[in-house]
């Protein structure tokens, strides 16, 4: 599903992110990506979503060379790439409903599919009973349950969650765990970066750990150190 | 369906939002347009004026009445014979008649005063070089079935000097007006970019193309600007009937801006205003939306 072979990144100001780093990643999996801020897991995040252009070394998703990737094909490797932020990046004046749905608008979506999928989708992750609410309405763990409702909707092939249980106290933390657990056993392949060490632990599940933009460990069924 | 829907709610909302910029926009177009329609119809009665006095002719040959088709016939070769002679036309009667009416079609009155009986046969010619129209004048000076002979070169030269300043300045005052539209509807376009930098990252996040992130955007520009281009139409409508229709007939053998003239400018300038529009939304954008 996702191939890294000898990836680096080296920023314009001389930094170097990522160092040689090779992964793969099988349809499928949970893959935690840990390490300490500045490790290089945004960094790995970025280049999945060909945010960034990697340095040296390929990436390959869903078996397309990123690096050969024309600009105007980057949004169909996007509609295929769900993405989750630490800071649920939901709209503030649209609901739950609509911000799901604007997922499916800006893609081209026909109305009917947006009215099956959405509330289905909605349903799914627990949140049925709040679709004319606010994010201002609700908890961070049911906003963070919307923007895992929103990544998921148009079945993506990856779901990559950039730290989604940085602003959330640790039992909303296991519920939202639990939820992607489910998304990863039902609907699909899983990258999450994350330093939340209890959360890694408990999980049992592959674990990469980036040092300085080096692979130092990957592990199946890891913990967090 | 959803998608024009879509796409229409994004762009009314930041048309709401940015209300007061957006305003400054459109009526900034709207005052750039007003002058380059102007200057259109400046140049429009201008010409309709030169039509009028000379025929569009550097050098017209009228004909004594009745006309005799030999004579035209001798004329049109010695002027044809001439190397100074680019171009010799016969305008009979009913052909300077049609040309009249049509001149003067919004003034009714004048046309239907005027019998067609006194408008003369003629010959158009056309010079090289306008400076020869002595050797014209002194090859046909005196031949028969010649009323007189009326050279326009010196009095098409000073109405186009003076026009010629005129249309230029004021097409000078259209562009600088042009540009300032167009910068302050690039920066309407670029202030709602920020204004929605966020919905703009997840609808890239989501995989939207370019077109369909930018397309409210240019739309909002296009929107503004075609206002703008619509109230100059209806204002220079307004000029036309409040200024030029008084004059119809005060002046005898003048003739006017009719309404088809500013008809026949309304596509300009919704032309000019869109494009203005597409090019400050792309300049407004650029750089902004790189993937």
């Amino acid at each position: 599903m996702i191939s890294c072979q000898h990836v680096t990144k080296t920023y314009k100001n001389g930094t170097t992110a990522l160092d040689d780093v090779s992964v793969d990643v099988e349809k499928g999996e949970f893959v935690f990506i840990v390490g300490a801020s500045g490790s290089g897991k945004s960094t790995f995040i970025r280049l999945l979503l060909k945010e960034e252009e990697v340095t040296k070394g390929e990436i390959y998703v869903a078996g397309k060379n990123l690096a050969k990737l024309t600009a105007w094909k980057i949004p169909h490797l996007r509609r295929n790439i769900g993405t989750v932020f630490q800071d649920f990046k939901l709209l503030s004046d649209k609901t739950c409903f609509e911000n799901v749905a604007f997922a499916l608008e800006v893609i081209g979506k026909p109305k009917h599919v947006i009215d099956q999928r959405v509330p289905e989708i909605l349903d799914y992750v627990g949140l049925a009973d709040k679709l004319n609410n606010y994010p201002d309405e609700l908890s961070g763990g049911e906003q963070q349950r919307v923007s895992i409702a929103r990544a998921c909707v148009n079945r993506p092939l990856v779901l990559l969650a950039d730290e989604p249980t940085g602003n959330l106290d640790p039992s909303t933390s296991v519920d939202i765990m639990r939820l992607l657990d489910k998304v990863n056993r039902i609907v699909t392949t899983v990258v999450m970066a994350t330093h939340d060490q209890a959360i890694v632990d408990a999980m049992r599940r592959r674990v990469i750990e980036l040092d300085a933009g080096k692979v130092v460990r990957d592990q199946a069924r890891g913990v967090y150190s | 369906m959803a998608r024009f829907e879509s796409l229409f709610r994004e762009t009314t909302s930041g048309l709401r939002r940015n209300g007061l910029v957006a305003f400054a926009a459109i009526s900034t177009t709207f005052i750039a347009l007003l002058l380059f329609g102007l200057a259109l119809l400046i140049s429009r009665q201008v010409s309709l004026m030169i039509e009028a006095t000379t025929g569009n002719v550097e050098v017209a040959i009228y004909l004594t009445d009745p006309v005799n088709p030999d004579t035209v016939h001798s004329l049109t070769t010695t002027l044809n014979d001439l190397p100074v002679v680019a171009d010799v036309q016969y305008e009979t009667k009913a052909e300077a008649c049609e040309r009249f009416k049509r001149l003067f079609a919004n003034q009714p009155a004048l046309v239907n005063n005027v019998s067609c009986d006194v408008l003369p046969a003629s010959l158009r010619v056309k010079l090289d070089d306008p400076e020869h129209y002595d050797q014209v004048a002194a090859v046909m000076q005196g031949q028969p079935g010649i009323d007189r002979i009326v050279d326009n070169h010196d009095l098409l030269d000073k109405l186009f000097d003076v026009t010629r300043v005129f249309r230029v300045g004021v097409l000078l005052v259209a562009l600088v007006m042009l540009v300032s539209a167009a910068v302050l509807i690039a920066n309407t376009v670029r202030m709602g970019l920020f204004a929605r930098r966020k919905e703009i990252g997840i609808m890239k996040l989501v995989g939207a193309t370019n077109w369909r992130i930018r397309l409210p955007f240019l739309v909002e520009g296009l929107f503004e600007s075609l206002i703008g281009a619509i109230a100059a139409i209806f204002f220079l409508f307004g000029l036309k009937v409040a200024f030029i229709n008084p004059l119809y007939g005060t002046i005898r053998f003048v003739p006017w801006v009719s309404n088809g003239d500013v008809v026949a400018i309304v596509p300009w300038l919704l032309v000019v205003g869109a494009l203005v529009a597409v090019v400050a939304g792309m300049v407004g954008m650029r750089r902004f939306l790189d993937v």
